[in-house]
């Protein structure tokens, strides 16, 4: 009899509670929706690493620290500015070294689902498009390399021809609130990266935007000819941030994994910080820079 | 009974799965525990074996900073009293280092109170306390590593360090004062680790520093591949006069303009301050290849 009685009121909890999630999914529908703060706006690049290779054209044959196989070495050694032709005056612009120039980047919602990235420095613009593909990730194989584990096909190359900065695929990794995490009906325990036992965890949620791109143009990882081939995939983390003196930064780590020219994924992280308006923006093409 | 219980537990059933299709947002990561093994594409030289004395480019360091440093002498670092000074928080994890992190619980909570941190350049060891102790007195003693206490935001862990004794952010002799405090913080991204630090000193600092490095998870033949730790003997290594500290007096730094007639690098962006650090300063330098 009790079971029977009761039957009704399963019912409804778990239409509403059904009803609750569906509603918070369509709340945080789009891409834009979903960007835990405001990220649009002017960035400018802080040049405190790699300050000489950055902010200068290093030596010719000088590539101490990226992990080039023989190939890329013998690309690198026969690099001739005096044979440069207009044509590559791009190629230390492409998607592979363009968050690493020194410049300021401008992040702007093209579309709900399009965060386009301009730049001043050599004037490119990327579109990261969100498309809710699930990309592979780096992993360290038995011989201790990091190596790339395909995940869901991620990004689809479309016909259209390569150009420096490729086709991008986007999506936030966002860790749960904790403070949403801790009420939900269905995890009163919490899900995955829970606070309980792992120390102080301040409220609110947080996370990166994970971007993976292919189908560019070969170009240069240094200006003084260091290569990229076009069979390489670019793999980005942008890790958004507010420091105790209220200025605002990201940092974004960068994976140029190439098999024609690199022995080894090369790993950068750079920073930016925010800054309150575009007057400092100083459009300069790729060959004025 | 049976004919009621049925539906009952296929609806359960599918509020579940349902659930769990949508909770997307929990795929992330953050065990930061392991072994991790530095990355050098970035800052290398600057880091391994560090760059040669008087060139503070992209520092955004302060006059007293620049003049504190054009006085360093390498040879300090032979006196007794300097042999065993380490590299301090700031920069001990730009070194060349392995890091190993391990959680610490409470035995009754099983709650985490602390992170060890177990930094393999001079078997340095720090503990960062996520309990929500409180950081001590500005007259507590201050340590090479000083004192830190974390959060989460997301999947970061975010740290904040004081009582740092006074020593360098780069090793050519650029100071940290002992009023510096820094910001850390440890992000996963797969089997990588970004480690961010932000560093302000209201003494030698005329902007904070914001540097961002990688390590990778060490595992197979790497995992456990740890050189013992050896403990430093401070020794008799000049011949000097006892105690005496090595240094160039106002003006007299020889290495100044030696790096900029052998790379082309100007004098002036090789003294630092913080407007080297922005992307405008670029026009004020050689377009052509450093030599």
């Amino acid at each position: 009899m009790t079971w029977r009685l009761s039957a009704p009121l399963w019912r409804a909890v778990l239409v509403a509670a059904m009803g609750v999630q569906v509603v918070a999914l369509a709340a945080q529908s789009t891409p834009r929706e979903q960007a835990r703060l405001d990220i649009t706006g002017y960035w400018v690049s802080i040049v405190t690493e790699d300050w000489h290779e950055r902010m200068m054209t290093p030596r010719h044959g000088d590539y101490a620290s990226l992990p080039l196989n023989d190939t890329g070495k013998r690309a690198a050694d026969a690099w001739d500015p005096a044979k440069a032709t207009p044509a590559e005056a791009c190629k230390p612009f492409g998607v592979a070294a363009i968050m690493r120039v020194p410049g300021r980047v401008h992040l702007t919602w093209e579309s709900p689902s399009i965060l386009k990235v301009e730049t001043d420095a050599g004037l490119q613009t990327r579109r990261l498009v969100f498309d809710g593909s699930a990309p592979g990730r780096w992993r360290t194989n038995a011989r201790g390399e990091l190596a790339w584990e395909e995940g869901r096909p991620a990004v689809r190359t479309s016909a259209r021809p390569r150009d420096w900065q490729g086709q991008s695929v986007a999506r936030w990794d966002i860790a749960p609130d904790p403070a949403a995490v801790r009420t939900s009906l269905f995890f009163p325990g919490g899900v995955g990266t829970g606070p309980d036992g792992a120390g102080l965890v301040t409220p609110g949620r947080f996370g990166s935007l994970h971007v993976e791109t292919v189908g560019f143009r070969a170009g240069y990882l240094r200006r003084n000819g260091v290569p990229y081939s076009d069979q390489a995939r670019v793999t980005e983390d942008y890790d958004f941030r507010t420091e105790d003196d209220g200025t605002r930064w990201f940092t974004v780590t960068t994976v140029v994994d190439d098999p024609v020219y690199l022995a080894a994924p090369f790993v950068t992280s750079t920073d930016f910080r925010k800054e309150n308006d575009g007057s400092k923006w100083r459009p300069l093409s790729c060959a004025e820079y | 009974m049976r004919r009621v219980l049925r539906p009952r537990l296929w609806a359960i059933a599918g509020a579940v799965v349902f659930c769990l299709a949508t909770a997307t947002e929990a795929r992330a990561q953050s065990d930061i525990t392991g072994e991790w093994g530095p990355l050098y594409h970035e800052d290398q030289p600057d880091r391994v074996p560090g760059l040669g004395p008087a060139d503070f480019a992209g520092l955004p360091i302060t006059p007293g900073a620049r003049q504190w440093a054009l006085s360093w002498n390498a040879s300090r670092l032979s006196v007794q009293e300097h042999q065993c000074q380490v590299h301090v928080l700031p920069y001990i994890l730009s070194g060349p280092t392995r890091l190993r992190i391990d959680a610490e619980r409470d035995v009754n909570t099983q709650r985490i109170v602390a992170f060890r941190q177990y930094i393999s350049l001079w078997g340095q060891q720090r503990t960062i306390w996520v309990d929500g102790r409180p950081h001590p007195s500005d007259l507590a003693p201050h340590t090479w590593m000083g004192f830190s206490t974390g959060r989460w935001e997301g999947n970061t862990l975010v740290v904040r360090t004081t009582h740092i004794k006074q020593g360098w952010i780069r090793r050519n002799g650029v100071p940290q004062s002992d009023r510096m405090t820094t910001t850390e913080r440890f992000t996963r991204h797969g089997d990588m680790l970004t480690y961010v630090i932000y560093i302000q000193d209201p003494d030698y600092l005329a902007e904070p520093i914001a540097r961002s490095r990688n390590f990778a998870r060490m595992s197979g033949l790497n995992e456990g591949n740890w050189i013992a730790a050896t403990p430093c003997e401070p020794g008799e290594e000049t011949a000097g006069p006892l105690h005496q500290v090595p240094h160039y007096p106002i003006g007299e730094n020889p290495f100044v303009g030696e790096q900029a007639k052998q790379s082309g690098v100007p004098v002036e962006a090789l003294m630092g301050g913080p407007e080297t650090t922005y992307p405008e300063y670029r026009q004020r330098l050689p377009r052509s290849p450093l030599k």
